[in-house]
């Protein structure tokens, strides 16, 4: 990928596990069993549990010495999966770690096993911390739902679209709506809000990534189901949406008049705080892929996005990495992200994209600060979330998440003179 | 393999990076995988930190496959650079560990070209949880570090406990300063939260010790007692007779008359009022104690979740009829709370959503808990002050 620099050190990001969280939020009735060690279970738990529900999705089972030793733990997974069945579980992950994938535990066995003595549907999910973005977590549980349940999934037949990627009803019915405006045949989602909506994907679906993090997804789409992919950027903001759409209406031939006008009205949706934004310079210090599509959204917004960097690249962002190119904005893979900060303060910027863990320390630095977490839980696809991209909520009524600022900066003076914030 | 709910004490390797980060000049790399560096998620959503204490050397299936050697050292090299007069502290994570490598060998290599000094924690990446990995990490800084000196002219103590890993630290902190101030006694160092790794040369200075947090302080009490000749005082000062317990143990080790108040509880609270705690053993003995015996409470569960206090926490309770609860599992913990139908909760955020569910009154007294709870916390329990507060507590709970 010719396109972006290579760095290699000092990187930030989640744990794959971390997906548990907007993964369970989007699918009713998935429960997880995290099968790892007590970091992993802390992690989960200290992400996870303010959310105050009485039935948590997700089980903790933890190694301990003797289950490393012999690598026995189906009857204790047994106990923990029938406590989650009893809980009212449909379909229930196993979640595996840096553990079990040294252990060189047989995740998809278990699950067989286990499915075949509950009567729920069980899928294993290889995820573990060797993976090196958040986004990951999400893409290793659908590229497990499709191999165990993509070929009994129902509907989707002929030359018809499926989205893949986790989204809540409210997306779908934008999308669908959209979709349904361009004249654009929508088979369904992949997965889906629940079992019962899983949509079936063949040979002729013609399959798009909602995500740039999908890319073992679609290699289970394009081997196991042998359907058409297409990778066009994605459908964030409205100069993706037009791309993402663009490329669906000149694969299947469809009349493109409508489009333009879409993508008009949700450019001048956006205008206003656009015109706020187009002041800032910008660096998007990445932790996962959800940076690439933003960066390219923020620089045709106006902005002056001098780099973003993200701990790796996959195939899937070749549309993407071709407009950010074209942008001039800079691309950087595995950024050592001291090194970033002082780029940033070497090139003055003052408005960063990062990490929500390090969102305090940026803050500190002199950063306005997004936490790139707020993007993983946004209602931002298509073109009628396209304004939610430039108005992160500033005191976290959505989001649960709050914009950093400088402490010298109170928080009028950001809404009524910097433009952000509501 | 353990079905769990709620865990109780974090992994080693997070109570070695919650101890590293509470001091100035400490740094942590955990010796882990890419996604292993989550404790920087704790301290840099739960605190406003200015700087990033912990880093993970990143391992990657490359590693898995040709060794970690080279990453290992690379990331060494760049914390090093980095850093400047400070102690790195290298931590093992659980799964680390289990590759089996012998990471001596680099450590020593780099020791001899490096600019900070490195220590390799000896918390066991996996048989030692939080609190046991803190209390090593406290001991094997103070092991590095204190030098021998001349002791303060005026009788002083150094405060050992607070730590980010604690929910009420920072209150903690001031309010053992304001009794140890009350005495007219100096505090020497306050550890490791907010000390810089010269406190920790400097402790031997001070002529004893006292602790807000006894679980993760021991080792390193102990440790000062026996090469220093410094005398500690382990009680924690809780309840009106706990904190004049207190004030006699500490006037017996320097030599003074204590001059504590006499102040007694007035407060009578309802004879069927029924209180249930969780905390680390120390603390929850403590409010036991003050609930049971001052207060006169009939009804009152004790629970702890560090099962090495089993004995010495059921033996500090049996006189005063309190029932006693040794477990980290929490589905016990939930049980026994709910077939006891207390009035009150005072535990872990565990126990709070509990008390959801069982329409009690509750506050968070104890870790593990929220991120954003720490930040809202530091209300301490400790001293006249925090007798008070309790009271305060069994009131607005109807008692």
């Amino acid at each position: 990928m010719s396109e972006a620099e290579r760095s290699g050190a000092c990187q930030y990001s989640w744990c794959p596990l971390a997906a548990i969280g907007w993964f369970s939020r989007r699918f009713e009735g998935v429960h997880f069993i995290s099968i790892g060690l007590r970091e992993c279970a802390h992690f989960v738990q200290m992400g996870l549990s303010r959310r105050g529900e009485r039935e948590l999705p997700f089980s903790l089972a933890l190694l301990e010495e003797e289950d490393i030793a012999s690598g026995e733990i189906y009857e204790p997974l047994l106990g923990i999966a029938k406590e989650a069945a009893r809980g009212g579980a449909e379909l229930i992950v196993l979640v595996g770690s840096c553990a079990a994938e040294i252990m060189k535990l047989d995740l998809k066995s278990l699950a067989k096993r286990l499915r075949s003595e509950l009567e729920v549907e069980v899928a294993a999910a290889h995820s573990s911390g060797f993976f090196k973005g958040e986004g990951d977590g999400e893409d290793i549980i659908i590229s497990a739902l499709l191999e165990e349940m993509g070929g009994r999934a129902q509907g989707g037949s002929g030359r018809e679209v499926v989205l893949l990627g986790s989204t809540s009803r409210e997306t779908q019915a934008v999308l669908r709506a959209e979709m349904e405006a361009l004249g654009i045949p929508l088979a369904g989602f992949f997965p889906g809000n629940c079992l019962s909506d899983m949509v079936r994907i063949t040979e002729e679906s013609l399959v798009l990534p909602l995500y740039p993090y999908l890319s073992k997804s679609l290699r289970t789409v394009k081997n196991s189901f042998g359907a058409k992919v297409l990778n066009p950027p994605f459908p964030m903001g409205a100069d993706g949406c037009e791309d993402f759409y663009g490329a669906i209406i000149k694969e299947l031939s469809l009349d493109p008049s409508p489009l333009a006008k879409m993508a008009d009205q949700a450019r001048a949706e956006t205008a206003e705080r656009a015109a706020h934004l187009a002041l800032r310079r910008m660096m998007l210090m990445g932790s996962g892929l959800i940076e690439i599509p933003l960066a390219r959204t923020f620089a045709n917004l106006g902005l002056k996005v001098e780099s973003v960097s993200t701990p790796s690249l996959s195939g899937s962002l070749k549309g993407e990495l071709k407009r950010l190119t074209e942008l001039e904005v800079e691309v950087i893979e595995g950024a050592d992200l001291c090194a970033q900060i002082e780029r940033a303060k070497a090139k003055g910027v003052d408005l960063v994209f990062g990490h929500l863990s390090l969102a305090h320390f940026l803050k500190s630095q002199g950063f306005l600060t997004v936490p790139s977490a707020i993007y993983l839980r946004l209602e931002m696809l298509g073109f009628a979330n396209a304004k939610n991209i430039v108005e992160p909520d500033l005191y976290g009524k959505l989001t649960g998440l709050a914009l950093f600022y400088p402490q010298e900066l109170e928080k009028d003076d950001l809404i009524t003179i910097k433009g952000l914030g509501r | 393999m353990r079905g769990l709910k709620w865990l109780y004490e974090g992994p080693a390797s997070y109570g070695v990076a919650m101890t590293a980060a509470s001091i100035e000049g400490a740094k942590t790399l955990i010796l882990g995988m890419l996604g292993d560096g989550y404790p920087l998620s704790e301290i840099g959503l739960g605190f406003e930190a200015d700087s990033i204490p912990v880093t993970s050397v990143g391992l990657g299936r490359r590693e898995l496959s040709f060794g970690i050697g080279e990453r290992f050292l690379s990331a060494l090299e760049r914390q090093d650079e980095l850093a400047q007069d400070s102690v790195i502290i290298v931590a093992e994570s659980g799964a680390a560990s289990m590759l089996k490598e012998d990471t001596s060998l680099i450590l020593e290599g780099f020791k001899s070209k490096n600019r900070n000094r490195v220590i390799l924690s000896k918390a066991h990446p996996i048989r030692d949880l939080e609190y046991k990995a803190a209390e090593k990490t406290l001991l094997q800084l103070g092991q590095e570090l204190a030098a021998p000196a001349q002791r303060s002219k005026n009788p002083s103590v150094n405060i050992i406990g607070p730590s980010l890993l604690g929910i009420n630290s920072k209150g903690d902190m001031r309010a053992m300063g304001e009794i140890i101030g009350s005495f007219g006694i100096e505090v020497n160092a306050v550890l490791p939260l907010g000390a810089t790794l010269h406190d920790f040369a400097t402790l031997p200075k001070a002529w004893a010790n006292v602790t807000t947090s006894p679980e993760i302080s021991v080792g390193l009490l102990s440790f000062l007692e026996k090469e220093f000749s410094q005398p500690y005082v382990s009680d924690l000062p809780i309840g009106f007779e706990g904190t004049r317990r207190f004030a006699r143990g500490l006037g017996e080790i320097l030599g003074f008359e204590s001059r504590v108040d006499t102040h007694k509880a007035d407060f009578k609270p309802r004879a069927d009022f029924r209180v249930a705690l969780v905390a680390p053993p120390e603390l929850a003995e403590g409010l036991a104690k003050f609930l049971s015996e001052e207060l006169g409470l009939k009804g009152v569960l004790a629970s702890t979740f560090l099962k090495g206090y089993r004995d010495r926490f059921a033996e500090g309770l049996a006189a005063s009829g309190v029932k006693t609860i040794t477990t980290d599992d929490s589905d016990i913990i939930k049980g026994e709370i709910e077939s006891f139908e207390p009035d009150l909760i005072l535990g872990t955020y565990n126990e709070s959503m509990v008390a959801e569910e069982t329409h009690a009154a509750a506050s968070i007294i104890s870790a593990p808990a929220d991120r954003f709870h720490f930040a809202q916390a530091n209300i301490s329990l400790l001293g006249t002050k925090g007798a008070e507060r309790i009271l305060g507590l069994l009131t607005r709970a109807g008692a």
